[in-house]
């Protein structure tokens, strides 16, 4: 494969843009501070993450919320019981000793113990990361498979009836509220058609052997991925379809077809990697969210998902489960972050510049 | 030639491509196909898992899954779903309704709620005898076995409560029931003896798990314990946990050595849904066979349906507002900030008088709850209170405009009454954002106060911010309801002077006469004498207006009648299957044709299944093809 098909298509970019000759001067110099630029990137992802971890501790006891009410509800319970929940949960120590205690236990690796589960909260997230990974990135994969292509097609025949239906369709579904959506998906292809389940990640109680294991999970995930997909593949087709129709009458192009190249070609090696880099930065942004899982979708296909794990916690407050949950998210986010900023500069010459 | 070749197998993959080679994008196409085939067949099922990167990785995950859920479930199994959220299936710490229901299920209590009117009857305990100053308990344990064959005795009785005695992490859900205890001892294996500091009149209805000795003397983390680390858990009860699929699935199977014999269903799973719309979608096409907490909305569709029996059941639980009367917390300091007013009778009973709680059953529950007196619902016939003729109140504005007048509240210039500073009588109602039925309710409300002259702001929040107004006392009037146990004690120690302003207390009421009657009621062991006590301390809080009490919410329930019948109610007359305080419901469910409906729903998806790994397996045969085809072009493209 040529690399030089990227590295053509971008440098036709900056031609007309006018700016390939001061590039040219500064790629030089831009190697030798990498290393100095990645650490400054880290830097910045880990300040960011103790801000996190502050703000988080603060944030959610700053939040309404009683725990000791909410779990002795409906229950016979009396003042020595919700003592001893105040105490177990620290809840009557004052803040910055608490916040003490919290940290000293983070930088153990030690995220607390849920109020409400009354398991290590480090156990529940890693319990439903799988799950929300599954399909989280199975809808962000096929999204943006879809997206893209449809995006492509609609701009390079922009104006077609292919374009307007594209366009349409993926506006009216991006529109539609999702709980909605999931619910009328639900009834027509779990409850009339009778085609898949209407719950879950597995059948009740799971099945044994692999293969079929695989299929029941395989078949449990086609409603919630479909509607995820259908919901958000809207973005990615948008931002393709309008980057490629900012590339359509480059200058490079015509010279592309001037040598006799084919539209697909021109459209395959010029213009599309040219009309890549916005999508690949809506996608990064995305990859960091997978974590985060998609709350709607979960509680529409009951999902085991994180989202709905963090949602439940609020309604405690889990001070725990929040913070940690918290933790993990923007984390995750964080450090897609980093890796996109530190990826950009590889491939795009223009951070290099900056 | 090549091309259109191309185009024609990319037909044959179902859909119609503009264009024909690949280079370097080709596995993006190759994701597209996919992804094509994902959305063109919803039959197309395992395209997902064979041609994902990410669904490859399920399979480990669906075993890690199964690994305690993978337990050959032959026989029967009837779903119910729940949308609650099970906190742990250890006994000793469960609190959520939901768990306790699955507990209720797995271990025997010494005592249980009858199914008639959930008054005491014996469980693990065949009979009991109390000494003469009512202090010493004598339980009788009955000859029977835990699931795993061995022999149930008073020793585990005994190790179970000296556990949560002495062990603050074993009395989280149930140390209220032991507090009043002395010691516990098995006096031999048929014999407990439980003293108590002081007589304890709801000593039956205790409700504590008794679990194995020789399971549980091996825990040596008693809060951390989930009770899922093995399976199957030991228990005594009618049902034994033999899976557990956290945020997903519980699975129990039935015990054969329950001691009143084993249930007729095999398998009983509770699966969580995360709505009741998606749940009522679940029990129409069969997922689940019962499922409960309806919407009236939901009720009415499902009603008519065939196959589906709905019910309507008594159920336990009231509804009303509270007042904050400005009673002071134990300590003497001042609860909160409630309007002056709510401290005067008068002003108590005249909103209660103002108040159609017929409209409020028919328009907002739409007749599914009945108007409520007091604290303890008529399914609990021994406790619930029934005002006497000439003391009964009703919708009456006349009436209570003319006690606000006399009262000295008169009314001022735009129809509001003047409180005793000369401020208009104004009265914050707070409720939950998420409860229509609340904001329903709170435009009546408006209406009949200004009737009588008084204003009413509804402050609707969100639910934790309502939790904290409730506690701080920052509120005058406030939705609130109550589930009530088969023991009056614990709603009615609800009402007295000492939780005012804590997370316990339901009205912050506080009156000495009542805190007396409450500590008789507690010492009175004969359960006539009992009754008189708490029928007086009701009729205290009705004449004193401890709350504006309104109604009765009857539970909206529904169950797959073609799978499932005998559903044993509590009460019996008219109550509901789910949310017993007892196992009755789910004990008494029999299959409707044991050996037809066994594994229905397992083959019709295997069906789906066949069906789909076949198009699905030609599908990525045509995928392949092309993507194969378009890598060779792109060569020869590059060759040129």
């Amino acid at each position: 494969m040529d690399p030089g098909g990227a590295g053509a298509g971008v440098v036709d970019v900056l031609a007309a843009e006018g700016v390939a000759a001061d590039l040219g001067r500064r790629r030089f110099r831009g190697g030798g501070s990498t290393v100095r630029f990645a650490a400054t990137k880290i830097g910045g992802g880990l300040t960011s993450l103790v801000m996190v971890v502050v703000l988080g501790f603060f944030l959610f006891r700053a939040m309404p919320g009683n725990p000791v009410r909410a779990l002795t509800r409906d229950r016979p319970g009396d003042l020595a019981q919700v003592e001893r929940l105040k105490r177990e949960w620290s809840l009557e120590d004052s803040l910055p000793a608490q916040f003490v205690d919290y940290v000293a236990d983070l930088l153990h690796g030690d995220l607390g113990t849920s109020f409400k589960y009354r398991q290590p909260v480090t156990e529940l997230i890693m319990g439903r990361l799988p799950a929300t990974l599954l399909l989280t990135g199975t809808a962000l994969v096929l999204a943006v498979a879809l997206g893209l292509w449809l995006g492509t097609r609609a701009a390079w025949r922009h104006g077609s009836r292919f374009d307007q239906l594209a366009t349409a369709t993926a506006l009216v579904l991006w529109s539609v509220p999702t709980f909605w959506l999931g619910l009328i998906v639900l009834m027509v292809f779990a409850v009339g058609l009778d085609l898949f389940p209407t719950a879950h990640l597995t059948s009740p109680g799971g099945v044994s052997g692999f293969v079929p294991s695989v299929l029941d999970v395989a078949h449990h995930l086609v409603l919630p991925a479909l509607t995820l997909v259908a919901v958000v593949y809207a973005q990615y087709l948008m931002v393709m379809r309008s980057s490629l129709l900012e590339e359509m009458n480059a200058d490079y192009l015509t010279t592309a077809r001037a040598k006799g190249l084919r539209d697909d070609d021109v459209r395959r090696k010029h213009a599309v990697p040219n009309a890549l880099l916005p999508t690949v930065t809506i996608i990064f942004l995305h990859v960091g969210f997978l974590v985060s899982g998609a709350v709607t979708v979960e509680k529409v296909f009951s999902w085991p998902g994180l989202g709905l794990l963090t949602y439940e916690a609020i309604q405690v407050p889990d001070y725990p489960l929040l913070q940690g949950s918290l933790i993990v998210l923007a984390g995750a986010v964080i450090v897609t972050n980093v890796l996109a900023d530190i990826l950009y500069r590889f491939i795009d010459p223009r951070v290099r510049a900056a | 030639m090549k091309r259109s070749a191309t185009l024609a197998r990319v037909r044959l993959a179902g859909r119609r491509q503009a264009g024909g080679g690949a280079g370097r994008t080709a596995r993006v196409w190759w994701a597209v196909a996919a992804a094509a085939a994902l959305v063109v067949g919803p039959g197309l099922v395992p395209v997902t898992a064979l041609a994902n990167a990410p669904a490859q990785a399920q399979g480990s995950l669906a075993q890690g899954g199964l690994a305690q859920g993978g337990l050959a479930q032959g026989g029967v199994t009837m779903r119910v779903s729940h949308t609650q959220e099970i906190d742990t299936l250890n006994p000793f710490t469960a609190v959520f309704l939901i768990s306790t229901q699955v507990g209720r299920l797995m271990y025997e209590y010494l005592t249980v709620n009858s199914a008639e009117s959930s008054s005491p009857e014996p469980g693990l305990a065949e009979s009991w005898t109390t000494s003469a100053d009512n202090l010493t308990w004598t339980f009788k344990i009955r000859d029977a076995k835990w699931s795993d064959g061995m022999p149930i005795t008073a020793k585990d009785a005994a190790f179970t409560y000296n556990l949560i005695m002495t062990n603050e992490d074993a009395a989280s859900a149930n140390g209220v029931a032991v507090a009043n205890y002395q010691s516990v001892t098995a006096t031999d294996d048929r014999t407990l003896v439980i003293k108590t500091k002081a007589p304890q009149a709801s000593m039956l209805s205790s409700e504590v798990p008794i679990v194995p000795e020789h399971v549980w003397s091996k825990v040596t983390d008693v809060k951390g314990f989930q009770n899922t680390e093995t399976l199957p858990a030991v228990s005594s009860g009618p049902f034994v946990l033999t899976g557990y699929q956290e945020g997903q699935s519980t699975t129990l199977t039935a015990n054969d050595n329950f001691w009143r014999g084993r249930p007729k269903v095999d398998t009983l799973q509770f699966v969580k849904y995360e709505n009741s719309d998606a749940a009522v979608q679940g029990l129409r096409k069969g997922d689940v066979d019962v499922v409960a907490g309806l919407t009236p909305a939901q009720f009415g569709a499902i009603k008519d349906e065939s196959g589906i029996t709905t019910n309507e059941g008594r159920n336990r639980r009231f509804a009303e507002i509270t007042m904050n009367p400005s009673n002071p917390k134990a300590d003497g300091t001042t609860f909160g900030n409630g309007n002056p007013v709510l401290k005067d009778l008068a002003v108590r009973k005249a909103l209660d008088h103002a108040i159609d709680v017929k409209t409020i059953v028919e328009r907002v529950k739409q007749g599914f709850a009945t108007p409520a007196t007091q604290l303890i619902p008529p399914v609990y016939p021994d406790w619930h209170f029934t005002p006497a003729a000439g003391q009964q109140r009703g919708y009456d504005p006349a009436k209570a405009n003319a006690m606000l007048d006399a009262a000295g509240y008169p009314k001022g210039g735009d129809g509001i009454r003047l409180d005793k500073a000369g401020k208009p009588i104004n009265l914050r109602l707070l409720g939950t954002s998420d409860n229509s039925q609340q904001q329903q309710q709170s435009e009546f409300l408006k209406e009949w106060f200004a009737a009588i002259g008084i204003g009413l702001t509804p402050e609707f929040k969100s639910s934790n911010q309502s939790n904290d107004d409730q506690n701080a006392g920052n509120f005058d009037l406030a939705f609130t309801g109550w589930s009530v146990g088969p023991d009056p004690d614990s709603m009615l120690a609800q009402q007295t002077c000492k939780v005012v302003g804590t997370e316990l207390s339901d009205s912050n009421f506080c009156n000495a006469e009542y805190d007396r009657l409450y500590a008789e009621q507690l010492a009175e062991l004969d359960r006539e004498q009992r009754k008189q006590v708490v029928q007086k301390m009701q009729s205290l809080l009705y004449d004193n207006v401890s709350a504006l009490i309104l109604t009765y919410d009857n539970a909206l329930e529904a169950y797959r009648s073609d799978r499932f019948t005998g559903f044993v109610r509590q009460p019996a007359d008219g109550g509901v299957i789910t949310g017993q305080n007892g196992y009755w419901g789910y004990y008494s469910a029999t299959p409707v044709t044991v050996a037809a409906e066994a594994d229905d729903g397992g083959s019709g998806n295997n069906a789906v299944l066949i069906g789909g790994i076949v198009a699905g397996a030609a599908a990525l045969a045509a995928i392949a093809v092309v993507g194969i085809t378009r890598r060779r072009r792109a060569g020869a493209d590059e060759r040129e």
